[in-house]
């Protein structure tokens, strides 16, 4: 692997890339712990300015037309914020004000009795896609695909199609990570928009770890999906996945290597049918793998574990059961990797 | 499992095709060139790791679930059987494959889990009547031993998180003079302190995201201890947290650089000053206190967000 100065020397030396400035190329990228950083101080000053909005003018609560007017005034403002300065102190300020603009079109649709929650959520989900396409900045665009996630999550929940929406996601998700650098120039934008819909995707697998009483933090009952339909789904998801990396990177199994990957894909779509989330996470951590993206690998382990730990909790099949099924899970994966170890040992595979 | 430069070489590659001075149609051979496609060894390493881990857990889980699930029409001799046969097997297998740092490793996580699980069969079974921490203590007490010989990082881990669960339980029973947060805080604090001495002197411990783990586990409970020492109005809880955060910024700016610990502690200054202003200024709730609020939120973020890349910067090799 190439460090960042080898890699610009290769690419030039492969007349892929002219003379550049090394150093804008090699400017530092905000870690994940400073992006964290920055979303919590903007959530936490968007309550702030919430609290002023209630504060200095309580009477537009009364009023669902005024607050949407308003929630929409602050996110246009903060538009132009963000698009007008490089300053972080002025990057800050946008990404409260355009949560504290959402936070009051929310509140606008949610007080409005005459408006239905499907629709509701329906409208919100769509609000938080386009803001996650405009708004020029990777916090605001991560946290918006999050919420947009999350309302197309609670629109389905409420439409009773919640056993499709893991799988919707994932696909999304799968294709957004496999052309990151394909897709279009925008590469950190869509970025940005992946990492928002994993963390949507997995806290929906595990909402019964956050769930208390059996509701969740809104106050509505958990989503309910047909284990077989959402686990059945989220394989077919997997199964792409794989057909997209075998092809795009044409590596060749030989001989006994073939079967074993059979083996491997059966084990994995029988055996997981029933066991809720553990496709999901373990596809997360193979395109993590495949796209050697740290962030997406542990996402994926910690999803795995929270799926692992969810499974306990959940009511669809007894504990019994679930035990079974682990152990022919886990039985099985045990023995295949030490097939795997001597089939390893024979022969590697090649590439085409 | 991930090649130690890829993070590097993403970044490198995202700014040549955002920049445009990388053609549309060259980027898929970029991409081979950066070598962000993993070679089939790699593969295969992958799936093994992942298919042994996954077997691993699978069935260590599998033995917890058949515990909790207290099948009757299965006798207490089989089920003890069971899963003090899984322990054995895992130490037979450690011991068989002494030169497998991995499969050791998998085989004595899968033992101190099963330990575990063989003690709350024996409360089931026997209606000990013992308080659940004493279950998750005598955890920690009788696997110490394979803790300590498996120089593993996950597994220390662990035994941590079963310290912790034990305090908490016992707090929750017997109750104490503080409340369970202070000797939570207390055991983590020292746990990181401990931890990060030690990965000095020993290789296996110096991995970045166990110690930022504990530090995580630290910093919230210092900001708990915070909390109830300033609205409870206990001295020490503020005395706590004012030690802790000039030791982790000591540490982690003068010893040893970690930006994750100093953005976990400017996260935490910014709380805890919001805090203080909240409890200190007169409680009007105008707009005026909101305004200083926010102020003091956006500022303080700003310039730690600087400060953080700056550090970042200048540890740029």
């Amino acid at each position: 692997m190439k460090n960042a100065s080898q890699l610009l020397l290769l690419l030039k030396q492969q007349h892929l890339i002219g003379d550049i400035e090394l150093n804008k190329a090699q400017e530092v990228s905000s870690p994940w712990y400073i992006k964290t950083l920055m979303g919590l101080c903007g959530w936490l000053a968007a309550i702030f300015i919430l609290g002023f909005i209630a504060a200095a003018m309580a009477s537009i609560f009364d009023n669902p037309v005024a607050l949407g007017i308003v929630g929409i005034a602050l996110i246009t403002g903060a538009y132009f914020l963000l698009v007008s300065s490089d300053s972080e102190f002025v990057e800050h300020l946008g990404l409260a004000v355009s949560l504290a603009g959402q936070s009051l079109v929310a509140f606008a649709l949610f007080f409005n009795s005459a408006v239905d929650e499907s629709f509701s959520w329906f409208i919100l989900a769509i609000v938080q896609c386009i803001l996650a396409y405009l708004m020029p900045n990777y916090i605001h665009r991560m946290m918006s695909a999050y919420f947009a996630t999350v309302s197309l999550s609670l629109f389905m929940m409420v439409m009773h199609l919640s056993s499709y929406y893991s799988a919707i996601v994932l696909l999304v998700v799968a294709l957004l990570w496999l052309n990151e650098f394909t897709f279009s120039r925008h590469v950190r934008k869509l970025q940005a928009v992946g990492y928002g819909a994993v963390i949507g995707l997995i806290q929906f697998k595990t909402s019964i770890l956050f769930a208390s009483g059996g509701t969740t933090w809104l106050e509505n009952s958990m989503p309910t999906v047909v284990p077989w339909l959402d686990e059945g789904l989220n394989i077919l998801v997997m199964l792409y996945v794989l057909h997209h990396l075998v092809k795009h990177r044409k590596l060749v199994l030989a001989g006994e290597q073939k079967w074993f990957a059979i083996a491997l894909l059966v084990l994995i779509g029988a055996g997981t049918l029933f066991a809720n989330g553990i496709v999901c996470g373990i596809l997360i951590m193979i395109i993590g793998f495949a796209i050697q993206n740290r962030v997406l690998l542990i996402l994926g382990i910690l999803a795995t574990l929270m799926n692992l730990s969810s499974y306990y909790y959940l009511l669809d099949i007894s504990l019994l059961h679930k035990s079974f099924i682990l152990a022919g899970l886990g039985g099985a994966g045990v023995l295949l990797a030490f097939i795997q170890q001597r089939l390893s040992s024979q022969g590697e595979p090649h590439v085409e | 499992m991930l090649n130690p430069q890829s993070t590097a070489a993403r970044q490198t590659l995202a700014d040549l095709i955002e920049q445009q001075h990388l053609k549309e149609s060259d980027v898929p051979n970029a991409i081979n060139l950066a070598e962000l496609s993993p070679r089939p060894s790699q593969w295969h390493s992958f799936i093994h790791t992942l298919l042994f881990w996954s077997g691993i857990l699978g069935l260590t889980f599998a033995v917890i679930f058949f515990v909790a699930a207290n099948w009757q029409e299965l006798g207490r001799f089989a089920k003890f059987g069971l899963v003090e046969g899984l322990i054995a097997l895992s130490v037979i297998g450690f011991c068989k494959y002494d030169t497998n740092q991995t499969i050791r490793n998998g085989c004595l996580l899968v033992a101190m889990l099963s330990v575990g699980a063989l003690m709350a069969l024996f409360g089931q079974t026997y209606q000990t009547g013992a308080d659940p921490w004493q279950l998750f203590f005598n955890w920690a007490v009788l696997t110490l031993p394979w803790v300590l010989v498996s120089r593993f990082n996950v597994m220390w881990l662990l035994w941590l998180g079963l310290l912790n669960l034990s305090v908490s339980l016992f707090y929750d029973a017997f109750g104490g003079f503080l409340d369970h947060s202070y000797a939570i805080f207390v055991l983590n604090s020292l746990a990181l302190a401990v931890w990060q001495f030690s990965a000095s002197r020993f290789e296996w411990l110096n991995t970045p995201w166990a110690i930022n783990l504990i530090g995580f586990a630290s910093g919230f409970f210092a900001m708990w201890v915070f909390f109830i020492g300033l609205f409870d109005e206990q001295f020490i809880g503020i005395a706590l947290w004012v030690i802790w955060a000039i030791a982790i910024f000591y540490v982690y700016r003068y010893r040893t650089l970690n930006v994750f610990m100093l953005s976990g502690l400017c996260l935490s200054l910014i709380i805890a000053a919001n805090s203080l202003l909240i409890k200190t200024l007169p409680s009007s709730y105008d707009g005026f206190f909101f305004v200083v609020l926010c102020a003091l939120t956006i500022g303080a973020g700003t310039y730690a967000t600087l400060w953080l890349k700056s550090l970042l910067e200048k540890d740029l090799p």
